[in-house]
């Protein structure tokens, strides 16, 4: 009776007799015993059941929240990126103009300056951000070292922080006919990290010099490069050199130098990314020293360089080709016309995908600038449809969101290269010139 | 819960599994005296115990198991020993005893598996007979 209610702590009694009747009572124990096991697990399985849901939908909602975090940060991207195109590209068109005094220059430099640190201030929280929510895309392909140091240094030199301080110096040590050596790695990552080194050190020296440099490693499996980035800078106290990495930490706050306290954080974040390793020596009073390890082939590289380098044709006549211009904000297209008018380019404007269809199938441009955030018919349609329909010209994306995925899901989508917003007139024009060459 | 039953050395072929007995002599035959409740633990620690066994010798284990005051299994303990059954290291186990109440353990036992090297016997010299077969 007791049983049947489901309570299975009764017991038969067992006397010493062991006959039929203890036999029965044994049996109908073990029975009981059974009962309350299968009742136990039954329990047990719905408690793994719940917990089971409980994570499955504690999944879902971060899941959810990553979803949201990634569409924040491409939209944050987007709508500051979007103004900042036409501020910055108005500067750089009103400032080559012939008729401006030299003090209004100067106000427009000023003007490019501050959106430039603008956007060096949205790239790095939307790299930290993205690093921290392992969210950043890594596109790893072979390249050769030494030409990667040396787009780094062009870039560090286009900047012109070197020019405010004449008594610096910035030094390639690295022979360019030894030591050939291939890095499999992101290439705008890779060079990211040597740009936030270099700009660190150039903040905190003020003469001496900058050098940048390798020594290859054989470790009997396979190489690992050492570079390094050395500077006769101030250098960092013994105490703080443990927590340079850490984010926000500005180890010289009292020293008037800009910054988000972010950039060797990232530089870390981007180094392990890329599966190397980054740790700093360094004297107070005399320099620092960054080593940064990576594992490289070693190889002659003139093959290879052959086969994956495209060359750009800087003399090409633009004035020759016919561009259509997809893009839906008024403000984008004027600044784009701004920019290809003084080369004599003939350009025809679209509001969107499906006009720009329109467009090619009247008549066959030489190139197409693609936005890819507009209205109707967007550029990631636009394209698979112009692709679809055999027409073999270059397109050129060009976007706000200016994140490392979406550079490769344009690439992925049938465009042939891909400028990010603000535009910066100069690269255009040899984006441009880069893919008509190679199409003519 | 049951109190953890330990494995304790008696003699050279001689060990004490709680109440129960084990000795392990010719032809690999593991004699085992159980006495009392079988619960969880003193099943793991036969299991355990045969793993050690099984090391001292080249051939299976088999077991010969005296029922007769033997009192209940646990469903745990009957897994367990479902376990030790159906093990690579074993051979044959044979359980007796004389009255009802052992015949009763030995099928809840048996119960378990479809394994053929299991089975029920009257008489000690009965089961050692077909051990040795």
């Amino acid at each position: 009776m007791e049983v049947a209610k489901g309570n299975y702590s009764v017991q038969n009694e067992v006397s010493d007799k062991n006959d039929d009747l203890d036999a029965l009572a044994m049996g109908l124990n073990m029975m009981i015993d059974d009962l309350r096991n299968n009742v136990d697990l039954k329990l047990q399985n719905r408690k793994i059941r719940k917990a089971n849901d409980e994570l499955k939908k504690a999944k879902e909602k971060a899941q959810e929240s990553d979803r949201l975090k990634s569409a924040f940060l491409a939209n944050m991207s987007h709508e500051i990126r979007s103004p900042m195109n036409a501020i910055m590209g108005f500067s750089a068109v009103l400032k080559k103009t012939s008729d401006l005094d030299e003090k209004h220059k100067k106000y427009f430099t000023y003007i490019e300056n501050a959106g430039k640190q603008l956007l060096v201030l949205i790239d790095d929280i939307m790299d930290i951000s993205k690093i921290e929510s392992n969210q950043l895309h890594i596109d790893k392909k072979l390249y050769d070292l030494k030409d990667l140091l040396q787009q780094v240094f062009e870039i560090i030199k286009e900047d012109k922080k070197l020019e405010t301080k004449p008594n610096l110096r910035l030094v390639l040590s690295c022979d360019i006919n030894k030591d050939n050596c291939l890095i499999n790695t992101d290439q705008v990552r890779f060079k990211q990290i040597f740009i936030n080194l270099i700009n660190n050190a150039i903040k905190f020296t003020d003469e001496g010099f900058i050098e940048v440099g390798y020594s290859l490693i054989n470790q009997g499996k396979g190489y690992i490069v050492s570079l390094y980035v050395k500077d006769t800078g101030i250098g960092i106290p013994h105490d703080q050199q443990g927590s340079i990495f850490e984010r926000f930490r500005q180890i010289h706050a009292d020293r008037s130098q800009e910054g988000t306290g972010l950039g060797l954080s990232i530089t870390k974040g981007l180094v392990d990314l890329l599966g190397g390793e980054i740790n700093v020596e360094s004297e107070p009073g005399k320099g620092s020293v960054f080593y940064i390890n990576f594992p490289c082939l070693v190889k002659h590289v003139k093959d290879w360089e052959t086969e994956n380098k495209s060359k750009t044709d800087a003399s090409l006549i633009l004035s020759d080709y016919l561009i259509y211009i997809a893009e839906d904000s008024a403000i984008s297209y004027i600044l784009l016309e701004e920019i290809l008018n003084p080369h004599g380019i003939k350009i025809k404007h679209a509001k969107n995908g499906k006009e720009l269809i329109e467009l090619i199938e009247k008549q066959e441009p030489d190139l197409v600038l693609l936005d890819i955030h507009m209205p109707v018919m967007d550029g990631y349609e636009t394209i698979r449809e112009i692709r679809k329909r055999k027409y073999t010209f270059p397109v050129i994306a060009e976007t706000s969101y200016a994140m490392a995925d979406e550079r490769t899901m344009i690439l992925n989508s049938g465009c042939d290269g891909y400028i990010a917003k603000p535009i910066n007139p100069d690269e255009l024009i040899l984006e441009i010139k880069k893919h008509l060459g190679r199409n003519s | 819960m049951t109190e953890k039953a330990e494995i304790i050395q008696i003699s050279d072929k001689e060990y004490l599994v709680k109440n129960n007995t084990v000795h392990f002599g010719e032809d690999n035959i593991v004699y085992v005296e159980a006495i009392g409740e079988q619960s969880d633990d003193v099943a793991m620690a036969h299991f355990q115990l045969s793993a050690q066994l099984n090391s001292k010798t080249t051939g299976k284990l088999k077991y010969l198991i005296n029922l007769n005051g033997a009192g209940k299994n646990s469903p745990m303990a009957r897994k367990m020993w479902q376990g030790i059954s159906e093990s690579d290291i074993t051979d044959k186990v044979a359980l007796y005893g004389i009255h009802p109440v052992a015949k009763v353990l030995a099928s809840f036992v048996m119960g378990m598996t479809k394994r053929k090297n299991i089975r029920f016997f009257n008489s000690k010299k009965e089961a050692t007979d077909w051990l040795k077969s």
